[in-house]
């Protein structure tokens, strides 16, 4: 990071390929499509290159990196909600798009995760999928470790309820 | 399904590779390129905190300077302890509060409940401090002060501002509440009214006018 920090383009660029697969399953593990999990990962690196200068040497970087995306995808949710808002209401809704059938080795990953609301949702990816600490979370999510432990606790009671029925 | 079952569908997932399209990676690459050139990272938050307090000080100071520090004289020691302790304490937590706004993981931010309990903690000291009671020339003298903490409050409002948007994102709320107790400090050095109505509400009125305008600002 601090490689990019100081222009070296192999760096910037092996970034980009450690980090990139990361950001997008993260995206993708927010219940949104794979061509919206690739815009929003492309919005993510280039507020990440204008921010480049926000990150301190020595500080965990992926909460860094985390907290941008989680920005972009706050100020995705919001331009959505207000399109949604201005647009008028149709008379037929569109039929949501099918999610693919549960495989014989149980529930698959979507479907665990979009039963979930957003906050207890990014946790889970965060912690499980991404495999960061709870320290780490708690700092991309600027929250407090022990609202990301109760966030993963409400998260897992939800899932065993919706599971064992 | 107990969680360790939940465990093994989330390690599955984290074990299996995920990839990205090699043409969005070079859609991100595209632009980045282009823009490539070495950056100075940010100093140490207390770098920020200092430089926004340095500010505070310096402006409410030196206009109280230029004014008169009749106010300062006017309050006994216990008044001064107190009054600018809290202003200085809450100054230092909008401070904070700005400088960690400044990275992208930096905690929460100052609030409307903040500048909230801000105002009412200075409300609760000046009535505690302050016994003189009664409403004479209560607009005519106030519109003044009001006016005085505002002009104060807008060279530190734009300053903190200049300093912060080298940041990832600013924080209206607490660079107005910051801006909003230079006003009030400025007053309490240079006005002797010790009307506890009066500083109640022209001198806090410094403060939740320039948080309010912070959070409309925010909120455009």
């Amino acid at each position: 990071m601090v490689r990019y920090q100081q222009a070296d383009l192999e760096a910037a660029n092996a970034l980009i390929d450690q980090v990139s697969p990361m950001l997008h399953r993260f995206f993708m593990s927010q219940a949104v499509s794979r061509a919206h999990a690739d815009d929003l990962l492309q919005d993510t690196w280039l507020r990440i290159h204008e921010a480049r200068h926000t990150y301190r040497a020595g500080e965990p970087v992926l909460p860094w990196f985390y907290a941008i995306a989680r920005h972009v995808r706050v100020d995705d949710y919001r331009k959505t909600r207000r399109r949604q808002n201005r647009e008028q209401a149709v008379e037929v809704l569109p039929e949501p798009e099918a999610r693919p059938p549960k495989t014989e080795r149980g529930p698959d990953l979507d479907a665990l995760l979009s039963s979930l609301p957003e906050s207890q949702r990014e946790v889970i990816a965060m912690l499980k999928i991404s495999g960061m600490s709870l320290e780490e979370v708690a700092t991309a999510t600027r929250s407090s470790v022990g609202s990301v432990k109760q966030k993963a606790h409400r998260a897992y009671e939800k899932l065993r309820a919706m599971l064992g029925k | 399904m107990t969680p360790r079952d939940i465990d093994e569908v989330f390690a599955r997932a984290a074990a299996s590779e995920h990839r990205v399209d090699p043409a969005v990676l070079q859609r991100i690459r595209g632009p980045l390129q282009s823009s490539f050139a070495p950056v100075k990272p940010l100093a140490r938050p207390s770098v920020y905190i200092a430089g926004f307090l340095g500010a505070f000080a310096l402006i409410a100071v030196s206009l109280a300077g230029v004014l008169g520090l009749a106010g300062f004289h006017a309050l006994t020691t216990t008044d001064r302890v107190v009054i600018f302790a809290l202003l200085g304490v809450s100054a230092w937590a909008s401070a904070s509060a700005i400088a960690g706004e400044m990275t992208p993981q930096g905690r929460r931010t100052i609030g409307g409940w903040t500048l909230a309990i801000t105002a009412l903690a200075l409300i609760a000291v000046f009535g505690v401090l302050f016994r003189n009671t009664g409403f004479q020339g209560f607009v005519l003298q106030g519109i003044p002060c009001l006016r005085a903490g505002l002009v104060t409050a807008i060279p530190e409002a734009l300053l903190v501002f200049l300093i912060a948007r080298r940041g990832f994102s600013r924080s209206p709320v607490a660079i107005g509440t910051l801006a909003g107790l230079t006003g009030v400090t400025m007053l309490e050095l240079h006005c002797p009214n010790l009307n506890m109505s009066h500083v109640m509400v022209w001198h806090v009125g410094v403060l939740v006018v320039a948080g309010v305008a912070g959070w409309l600002i925010k909120r455009l």
